[in-house]
Order: structure tokens, then C-alpha cells, then sequence
């Protein structure tokens, strides 16, 4: 047994000893079964029968994390040759790990949470909704701490060469890191349990999906929206929040903060409670719709055209497939607010010379076709 | 070798070598159930309504299952049969009315109705990828069966539903009938007091029907109840000592086999069934041939 294997083999018994065990008591959850689960969903995984969730898919989840790996090595190297000060980095570095953990995050929840194929198998076995929601989001973990560690390993080694940087920064930059990872999942996690405990079961799908495009929505609105919108929205919002400025800033923190862990920790109860029961409603949400009886043109275009009534049979199932199968649909949603804003972008500057020195989304032109070829390339698997 | 009929249904056509098998398998440390009265039924179901969004699939149903009783649930499709047994399953969550199973409250004592149930359901939920070995580890586990007694149970479910040699191929490679076994077994590792059945026969040979149906009949023996929700209706004949019939949400009968007979005047249960859910708006079978007409056209 080689170090490695050694190291992983205390862990393990660490983590399913009794003091591990009796933590997960008090948090509502089973041990054993617990583990029972983990077990499970990682042969699951390693068979490739449990897909899409990227926590579990040790290749898929080291290859963007090796990237953000490598650029955030390159940043750093200017950020220390032009000594940038420490702090502002740091803050930096943080923001940009939140954001990007709120967009893979919310998919890989929903996508846990909302799309449980497997809890079908395990609805009448006797696990409760804690066990069973702690063990599906568990790989949630694996995610942040391989993109956090991804993308600020380097800049908080680098931190003490920083303006203002000191030989405690790497610790400082972190924690800050990974308490920022952790709280954005459990946040995210939350979000889904106020979900389930408003909106019916068999909406919830529909609902997830839209809850998925809010960061891309937002990113989109923020980088593409007619100039002075942002201005515009920021005056209104200053002009609505001037009475809170009254009060101390400690105390206004220590009040967004209350309710931030607040509504967190309401959510994640949510989701240990009859989460289970729900189980069933959520994968069979939308079975009971009815669907209209009408015949495609497009179809008919098909039969004449491609083959006959074998080539529409197929044609129509791809059709009504793409537009009803929840997976293609989750994935898809996410490039519609950035199309329509981009969109909007380039028409808005279509006049802007390619030449001039004032930024316009008509100069990416170009790279939309690249970036249309790749979006087709993802979807081809389905 | 097979007895002739006796006076209760349950034992009237037992193969006496799987019972001796089943009684080694069914060698079970019995858990007691701590908050049963042995009177009280072990399922107590009333005026049980469930809704699926603004449809009404269960209106008002309430009966009761006794301890040692085998209850077929019948009903067309649609009815509401996999429904009622997924609420007391603990899957379903009733929209209003008391569910009890065990003496245990649904849906607030959903885990612990689950820890003494057994289900089989309609549509094999398994993990493919496991092997049938794997996957009745799994169940038992989860039921926190003790390792050495699990793997003796699993040992004697795997040579019963002779699938020994197969144990370790994944499920993916199972035929339907072989799943289905596995289901079965899976359901009975952890010596339940009441065991579901939700069309249980599919896809198994003759010679495993049989088996099943022996099986039935051994575990009612032993004290189990068994709810057995079948299409098939000489099955639930031979082996129900009553039946509960559920026709577009509605419980339409309840009683033993002879009860109903009398009552409706009929000699066999499939003419009961017949008389009770086909009063309206089902074509008689002459009709059938206008289908035969339209296919040729």
C-alpha cells in the first residue's frame, strides 16, 4: 500500500468513525445508511449509470479545474510583476470563485435535487429525507473544492510577493475561498428546499430550470443591457435604500448577514424533511399534461422530402423529444438570455466601425459562430 | 405434489417442498412491532382522498387488512390500484383522510412504515449497473439487517428463484423475469409485516408463478398480510381470502370471494368484476370486431 493509498484509507476510517458519525446525528442524518448512499452513488458513477452530476465525475470535474488551474497561474504572474495591492485581489479572486460556483452550482443542485431518477428505486426504502438529501448533494463538496483550489491555490501562494501582503495571506485568501464555496452550496442547496416547500411538486422542474438561468440572465444584464441601464437601476436602488443609511454599517452587515443564514438554514430544513415523499411527484411532474393533437407541416415537409413516414416518425420524435425532455431543455435555457442580450448588443452597434476603439458586441461577431458551432457540439450527444 | 384444496384459499394448492424451503428462508429474528395492538388491523385505511394536482384519483376509499389475511386489489387500469399502494407505501402522501400502517400514522411515520413493509412495485425500480447480488445487499442493508443473517437470506432467495449463477451479472443483463425475482427477494430480506404486491407475476414464468404464489401463501402463513394488486383474476381467486375492488377512485367491494359471489349472483370473480366495473361505457366484446374491420381498411 503506497502512501496514497494509505492516506485514503484514514480518511475513510476517520470519516465513518464515531465521532464523524455522531456529527451527522445531530444534523438529522443516519450514518450508516448515509454511507450506504455514498457507496452506492459512487459505483453508480464509476459504472456511468449515474450521470451528470459532475461532483461525481472525476475527469469532467479536473479538467476545467486544471484550466482555471493554469489562468489563474497567469494572472497571478502580472498581478505580482505590476504588485497589485493584496487586498483588492483577494476580493477579487473571491468574487469571481462565487460567481462561477452560483452558475455550476445551482445547475449541479437542481440537477441533484429536482431530477432524482434514482430516488424512484429508493422512494420505499426506509431513509429518511436528511439521509437521503445529504448524501446526493455531498458531491457538491467534491465541486467546490476543486474549483476553488483551482482557481486561488496560485494567487494565495502568491499573495505575500502582493502590495500589502503578508506571510499569513495564503491562509487568509484560503478561507476566505472556500467559506465564500461553502456557503454559496449550502445557499444554493437552500434555494432548492424553499422551492420544494413553495411551488407544487410537479412544477418544479419548470421552475428549476428558470432558477438555472438567473446567473447567465443577471451576467447578461449587466454586461449587454444599453448603456446606462446598470447606472440607471444602481441610482434607484441608492435612492430606495437612502433611509437604511441612518443606521450603522456594522449593524446593516450584521442584519443582511442574519437573514442570509437565516433563509439558508430554513431552506436546507426543508430539504430534510419529507423531501422523499416528494420524490415521486417531482420525476413524474409532468406525466399527467396533456399534449395537443396536431400534425407538423414541418413533419409532412419531411415525409415528402426525406423518406417517406419513416423519416417523419423520426423526425417528430427528435422534435417533441428536444422540447419536452427536461436534461436538453435545463441545458438550453442557459444560452437564451446571453443570445437575446448579445443579439441586442449587435444589433445596437452594427454601425460601430470594426476599426474604432469603443468596445461593441458587433466586433465578437466572428467568435458567435465559433461559439454556436460548440453549443451545437454539446447538444449533439443528446 | 399438491394438497387438495382446504378450507382457507391461502393453503389450498401449496407446493409442500417450497413451503418447507420458504419456512427456512422465513427463519426471520422477529422484530416486534411496538406499536401494534394484536387486534388492530395492520393496515386501517379511511376516507382516503389523493389528488394529482386538480384531479381526484382516490375519493373517500376506507377499508381495513388484517393480520394473516392475502387481499387482492383489483380494478381496471387507471383505477387508482398502484396509487392507494404507493400511500401506503410511504410514497405518496395522501391529500386528506387517515392512513395508518403497522399503527403507524402516514405520511409522519412514513420511515418507520417503511422499516416493516415490503413493496414490489409495478415497474421494476432498480439500479442496472448493480448485480442482483449487489442490489439484495443494498435492500438489506438498508433495512439494517445483521451481515450474517442477510447473506444466509440472500443465499436462500438466490438458489429459491435459482438464480445462484447469475448473482454476480449486472441487472441490465436480467430478463424481465429475473428482475423481477430479485424485486421479490428484495422485498422479503427483512422479514416485513405486511408485503405489497403490485403486480407481482409480470413477466415470470410459469414455473416462478408458481413459486410466487406457493410463496404467498407460505409467508400468509406465517402472519404476514399481503396486499396483492393483479390483473390477473383466476390468481387473485385462488389465492385472496378477500378482495377489494377499486373502480375510478372508488371502492366498489370488499369482501371474501364467496361473499361477493352471493352477492352479485355470479360464479366466478371474473364475472364479478366483470358486473361491477363494466356497467357503462365498455363495449361488449362482439364490438371488437368493428376494429378488425377499421385495421383492414
Amino acid at each position: 500500500m503506497n502512501f496514497t493509498e494509505k492516506l485514503h484509507a484514514s480518511i475513510r476510517i476517520a470519516l465513518r468513525g464515531p465521532a464523524a458519525s455522531r456529527f451527522l446525528r445531530t444534523l438529522g442524518i443516519d450514518p450508516k445508511r448515509y454511507w450506504l448512499l455514498m457507496d452506492l452513488f459512487h459505483k453508480l458513477s464509476s459504472r456511468d449509470e449515474m450521470q451528470g452530476q459532475l461532483g461525481r465525475q472525476d475527469r469532467a470535474l479536473k479538467v476545467p479545474a486544471m484550466w482555471f488551474f493554469l489562468l489563474s497561474g497567469v494572472a497571478t504572474l502580472f498581478l505580482v510583476l505590476f504588485q497589485a495591492p493584496a487586498l483588492p485581489v483577494l476580493g477579487g479572486f473571491t468574487a469571481f470563485t462565487a460567481f462561477i460556483l452560483v452558475s455550476v452550482l445551482l445547475s449541479e443542485t437542481a440537477n441533484s435535487l429536482v431530477n432524482p431518477e434514482e430516488g424512484m428505486a429508493l422512494a420505499h426504502q426506509p431513509i429518511n429525507g436528511a439521509t437521503y438529501t445529504a448524501a446526493k448533494l455531498s458531491h457538491l463538496l467534491n465541486v467546490v473544492i476543486h474549483y476553488v483550489l483551482g482557481l486561488n491555490l496560485l494567487p494565495a501562494l502568491a499573495s505575500p510577493l502582493l502590495k500589502g501582503g503578508r506571510w499569513f495571506s495564503p491562509l487568509l485568501h484560503l478561507f476566505a475561498a472556500f467559506a465564500t464555496g461553502l456557503f454559496i452550496a449550502m445557499f444554493c442547496c437552500s434555494i432548492f428546499g424553499w422551492l420544494i416547500r413553495i411551488v407544487p411538486a410537479r412544477r418544479m422542474k419548470s421552475v428549476a430550470q428558470f432558477v438555472q438561468a438567473i446567473p447567465i440572465l443577471f451576467f447578461s444584464i449587466l454586461r449587454f443591457s444599453p448603456s446606462g441601464t446598470l447606472r440607471a437601476v444602481m441610482a434607484w436602488s441608492a435612492r430606495v435604500l437612502a433611509p437604511l443609511a441612518v443606521l450603522p454599517l456594522w449593524l446593516l452587515l450584521l442584519t443582511v448577514f442574519a437573514v442570509m443564514v437565516a433563509v439558508t438554514i430554513t431552506g436546507l430544513r426543508s430539504l430534510s424533511g419529507d423531501y422523499m415523499i416528494r420524490v415521486s411527484s417531482m420525476v413524474h411532474g409532468s406525466s399527467n399534461i396533456s399534449t395537443r393533437e396536431r400534425r407538423s407541416l414541418l413533419g409532412e415537409l419531411v415525409r415528402r422530402l426525406f423518406g417517406g413516414q419513416v423519416s417523419r416518425a423520426g423526425f417528430d420524435y427528435m422534435r417533441r423529444m428536444m422540447l419536452r425532455d427536461w436534461q436538453l431543455r435545463r441545458q438550453m435555457l442557459q444560452f437564451l438570455p446571453m443570445s437575446f442580450f448579445v443579439a441586442i448588443g449587435i444589433i445596437g452597434g452594427i454601425r460601430v466601425s470594426p476599426f474604432s476603439r469603443s468596445f461593441s458586441a458587433v466586433h465578437l461577431l466572428p467568435h458567435f459562430f465559433g461559439a454556436f458551432l460548440f453549443v451545437l457540439c454539446m447538444f449533439l450527444q443528446y | 405434489m399438491y394438497l387438495e384444496p382446504a378450507a382457507n384459499s391461502a393453503n389450498s394448492q401449496i407446493n409442500w417442498r417450497n413451503w418447507r424451503l420458504f419456512r427456512v428462508l422465513l427463519n426471520y429474528n422477529l422484530r416486534p412491532t411496538e406499536a401494534m395492538n394484536p387486534n388492530q388491523p395492520i393496515v386501517d385505511v379511511s376516507k382516503l382522498v389523493f389528488r394529482y394536482g386538480a384531479t381526484e384519483v382516490l375519493h373517500e376509499i376506507s377499508f381495513s387488512l388484517n393480520k394473516g389475511e392475502i387481499i387482492g386489489l383489483l380494478g381496471p387500469n387507471g383505477a387508482g390500484k398502484s396509487t392507494t399502494i404507493k400511500i401506503l407505501v410511504g410514497i405518496l402522501s395522501q391529500t386528506s383522510g387517515h392512513v395508518a400502517v403497522c399503527g403507524l400514522s402516514l405520511p409522519e411515520s412514513a420511515i418507520s412504515v417503511k422499516e416493516r413493509i415490503g413493496y414490489v412495485p409495478e415497474s421494476a425500480g432498480l439500479f442496472e449497473s448493480l448485480s442482483g447480488q449487489e442490489f439484495l445487499e443494498l435492500s438489506g442493508r438498508l433495512h439494517d439487517v445483521e451481515e450474517e443473517t442477510l447473506q444466509s437470506r440472500i443465499r436462500g432467495v438466490l438458489d429459491r428463484f435459482e438464480l445462484t449463477n447469475d448473482r454476480l451479472r449486472r441487472l441490465e443483463a436480467y430478463s424481465k423475469g429475473m428482475r423481477q425475482k430479485i424485486l421479490i427477494g428484495a422485498a422479503l430480506l427483512h422479514n416485513p409485516q405486511l408485503i405489497l404486491l403490485d403486480e407481482p407475476l409480470t413477466g415470470l414464468d410459469v414455473d416462478a408463478q408458481i413459486m410466487v404464489k406457493d410463496l404467498i401463501a407460505a409467508l400468509a402463513k406465517d402472519g404476514k398480510t399481503i396486499l396483492y394488486s393483479s390483473h390477473i383474476l383466476e390468481v387473485v381467486e385462488r389465492i385472496c381470502d378477500r378482495v377489494l375492488i377499486i373502480h375510478k377512485g372508488n371502492l366498489i367491494a370488499d369482501g371474501s370471494m364467496q361473499s361477493l359471489r352471493e352477492a352479485t349472483h355470479q360464479s366466478t370473480l371474473e364475472d364479478v368484476f366483470r358486473q361491477l366495473t363494466h356497467k357503462e361505457g365498455a363495449p361488449p366484446s362482439s364490438d371488437m370486431a368493428g376494429i378488425i374491420e377499421k385495421l383492414r381498411s
